[in-house]
């Protein structure tokens, strides 16, 4: 394997707030300084995807106890494929991955669409405790 | 994200720069219901300095052109990059909000 297919992992922990929102962002700008290889559109669909997630994470959950509610970005790039799993310590979220369509002009509910148009597979899964999003999109297809 | 309004002709134009995001989306929705009040019925979004639209940014835009339709006006964009083209074909929002290339373009036939 040369450096070049070494897989590049990083991860992006905090309290489930905006200000993670940005570190997230920053979390996938040193990922493509790491993975230049990866084409444009590719880092395009998947940030968005990562950041609509990432969103709904901030937007959504509810601590199980007097804590904030914690998250994690863990992000790789395994070349050919980049993956996302984003999990949190809230209360068990209500996910829909088959929303109905919206109408032209609500203002909400695009989000979890865009997400899949936007990368290849995303799952959702309760696991340990925590709410656990993995995302994938494959950069040679 | 920072805001900048102006006017061109007519027109109402809000210039965001930055990420057009969550924690931006009351924000803009305000600015644009700044311009309806003061009678500037076509607003124009210039989206040339913006580097990330995600779906509450949206949102924020479908909002504008609610309220702006609603006085009997327009809302329009203006200056898109790929990121923002993205978003829009994936979500088909470019039916509803298609891109005008600058906004001199978007003002143009306003009234």
């Amino acid at each position: 394997m040369t450096a070049a297919d070494a897989p590049v992992e990083l991860r992006v922990d905090g309290a489930a707030e905006p200000g993670w929102l940005d570190d997230v962002h920053g979390g996938l700008a040193r990922l493509w300084s790491a993975v230049p290889a990866v084409p444009e559109i590719d880092r395009m669909r998947f940030e968005t995807a990562v950041i609509e997630i990432a969103t709904n994470v901030v937007r959504h959950t509810t601590p199980v106890g007097p804590d904030p509610v914690r998250a994690s970005a863990l992000l790789r790039a395994a070349p050919p494929v980049l993956e996302a799993e984003i999990s949190d310590d809230g209360t068990l979220v209500d996910v829909d991955l088959d929303p109905a369509p919206v109408d032209d002009f609500a203002e909400s509910g695009r989000g979890i669409a865009l997400v899949q148009r936007a990368v290849d597979s995303l799952a959702f899964s309760r696991r340990a405790g925590r709410n656990t999003w993995r995302l994938t999109r494959d950069w040679s297809t | 994200m920072e805001l900048e309004t102006d006017q061109v002709g007519h027109a109402g134009v809000v210039r965001v720069r930055g990420r057009l995001t969550m924690a931006a989306a009351g924000e803009l929705k305000a600015a644009v219901d700044r311009e309806v009040a003061a009678g500037r019925t076509l607003v124009v979004i210039d989206l040339a300095g913006t580097t990330f639209l995600d779906s509450s940014g949206l949102g924020a835009l479908v909002g504008g052109l609610r309220s702006a339709r609603a006085a009997g006006g327009d809302l329009r964009i203006a200056g898109v990059g790929p990121q923002v083209r993205t978003v829009l074909e994936l979500t088909t929002m470019d039916r509803v909000l298609r891109p005008y290339a600058s906004v001199e373009d978007a003002a143009g036939d306003g009234r």
